[in-house]
């Protein structure tokens, strides 16, 4: 059988010998009936492909879901999704697979480096490919599907393969946004939250943070831009009108691109980001807050999941730490801020979840929910008063009152900035 | 209670105003009318009372004595003796504050430097709502306002323009009712 490059393909005798290696050890289609592979080059990435066609049984024992954005690291971490096996699309999959269904169009990478068993590492189809699997080894079905197999791909490559493959199917930005961390940054960041307590041993971050109580890769971010933000805004800030100002917790972009801060951050402060003690002092107290709250909630009689998850919900998570950093050199303020507020009288947990639900302004629409269920800067800046004017007196709770008056602080200097006339 | 659910209360109270003149019911009527009338002048001063409330939150030194005196409605008052002696201090005597005072203070303030163009359409209506509502509020024997359906109306239209002319002057955007 012949194998060439297509015409817009630059040959690469790397690639031609890693297809060559791919046809001798797998039997495909267009090997049994001696015909024509063309080794195709991407235009954006320029990484080489082929399409071909591979029987079930040939693939049954041959594909890894497992795959890893970084071949080299022993890490077993996850870069794929959750396969959601009792998700009823799956079951209607797994029912056509069982009835013939020919499936096209997976996405896989040819690659021995590790459990070289097993060489056919699946980034995009990972559900059809598991149905196919099980209606072979469960009824012995077996049909040729469509297959575009990828070669000798680079790190970024594989990364943006991963995450374009994934864009054909409904997946969240936490997974895109771990598998971008996992590839560009590396582990630190997980292993930073596993260090402070906001993450178990051995726990990745979520693919889907909605349906889970971990904190995101978003989230993680955030809390660590944020901190330096802050620190640098009350470098700026004369120390005596540390009150005078309204400030902007950033909320780090989620999805197929790093966020530009985050991104920032890591190139500004490399070697030092991940060891900065105040850093790591900032996110013990943030996970313990978490963990108070999470557990006054689940006792109370409102354990809902935004209630128990209230710490970690983007607008909170960024303005605690946007203010840690800001409290920087104060350091009687800064203690305050890290101790986890003493409960509000009624109230279970220290953030009073339900008191702020249930806050609202004259300014707000209709629509509006309470502190803490939207992430936009206007509720950042609100929040980040809060905990600012929290931090003025030791043992301080979060009540009705200091939440009524950090948002009107807000907007009556929103309003003074507009225009005041003296 | 916010000032969007007085307003909403202040609708209800107008349809049934309507509803019951049309139905031949005056005194019915009549109750709901006024009741719309004092509703809609409640849902103002609650607007405007928590506005300046916004402005109280904020640090001391951003105002003089007197603006602190008006945004909080107390009394300030001259020291004769002691150690404040010769200086204006604010006290805890509630000293409340007309309504009007209050919006030509925060349209001066806040407002971007414009005041209150008193001759214009809107504030002459306002003007004319206070005063009914005034002679509801503070009834004499020989006189007995009656607001009419058009009356009441003007009243409740004329309070959603005064919220939403302080907002959009105060605030830079509009509120919803």
């Amino acid at each position: 059988m012949k194998i060439t490059f297509d015409e817009y393909a630059t040959e690469n005798q790397e690639v031609l010998q890693a297809v060559q290696n791919f046809v001798d050890s797998l039997d495909c289609l267009e090997k049994k009936k001696d015909s024509q592979i063309f080794i195709h080059q991407d235009g954006v990435k320029k990484s080489y492909y082929i399409r071909c066609c591979l029987s079930g049984e040939t693939i049954s024992n041959r594909i890894d879901l497992d795959a890893r954005l970084d071949p080299q690291s022993t890490d077993t971490f996850r870069d794929n999704r959750e396969l959601l096996l009792t998700h009823n699309t799956f079951r209607r999959m797994s029912h056509d697979a069982d009835n013939e269904r020919e499936f096209n169009d997976i996405i896989a990478e040819y690659n021995i480096g590790y459990s070289p068993e097993k060489p056919l590492k699946i980034w995009g189809g990972q559900h059809r490919s598991r149905a196919i699997q099980d209606a072979y080894r469960k009824k012995n079905v077996t049909r040729y599907h469509g297959f575009r197999i990828y070669f000798c791909l680079t790190k970024e490559q594989r990364s943006e393969l991963a995450l374009v493959s994934n864009t054909n199917i409904a997946v969240s930005n936490d997974l895109f946004d771990r598998q971008l961390e996992e590839t560009m940054i590396g582990p630190h960041l997980r292993d930073w939250c596993v260090e402070v307590g906001l993450l178990g041993q051995n726990e990745d971050f979520p693919d889907v943070g909605s349906r889970s109580d971990k904190i995101t890769t978003q989230g993680a971010r955030s809390f660590v831009v944020n901190f330096f933000k802050g620190k640098d805004k009350g470098d700026q800030v004369n120390p005596d009108k540390l009150d005078y100002n309204i400030y902007e917790p950033y909320l780090c972009k989620s999805g197929v691109v790093l966020d530009e801060e985050y991104q920032k951050l890591i190139d500004e402060k490399a070697g030092t980001l991940w060891s900065d003690a105040k850093l790591k002092e900032a996110g013990i107290a943030f996970s313990s807050l978490h963990h108070a709250q999470y557990e006054a909630i689940k006792q109370s009689k409102h354990n809902t999941k935004s209630f128990r998850m209230k710490a970690l919900t983007p607008a909170i998570l960024s303005s605690w730490s946007y203010v840690a950093g800001l409290l920087q050199s104060h350091p009687a303020r800064f203690k305050n801020h890290l101790t986890v507020p003493p409960s509000a009288r009624g109230a279970p947990d220290p953030l009073n979840a339900y008191e702020m639900s249930k806050y609202k302004h004259d300014q707000d629409l209709p629509t509006y929910r309470g502190i803490g269920t939207r992430s936009d800067l206007k509720e950042r800046q609100r929040i980040a008063q809060i905990f600012l004017a929290r931090s003025l007196a030791e043992g301080t709770p979060i009540d009705k009152s200091l939440i009524s008056k950090a948002v009107s602080t807000v907007i009556g200097l929103k309003a003074m900035s507009k225009g005041y006339v003296a | 209670m916010s000032y969007q659910q007085y307003i909403r209360d202040s609708e209800a109270l107008y349809d049934q105003c309507c509803d019951a003149f049309k139905s031949g019911n005056e005194a019915n009527g009549r109750r709901c009318a006024m009741a719309s009338v004092l509703f809609s002048f409640i849902a103002v001063e609650s607007f405007i009372n928590n506005m300046m409330d916004d402005f109280t939150s904020l640090p001391k030194d951003l105002f003089t004595i007197h603006e602190r005196g008006l945004l909080s409605e107390s009394s300030v008052q001259f020291e004769s003796s002691g150690k404040k002696a010769g200086q204006f201090v604010l006290t805890d005597r509630r000293e409340y504050k007309r309504l009007e005072d209050k919006i030509l203070f925060l349209i001066a303030k806040f407002g971007g430097g414009a005041a209150v163009d008193k001759g214009s359409n809107l504030w002459q209506k306002f003007e004319r709502a206070k005063q009914l509502r005034d002679r509801l509020a503070h009834p004499r024997k020989d006189e007995t306002p009656t607001p009419t359906i058009e009356g009441t109306q003007e009243v409740l239209e004329t309070v959603k323009e005064i919220i939403q002319m302080v907002s959009v002057k105060v605030w830079g955007s509009k509120v919803t009712f």
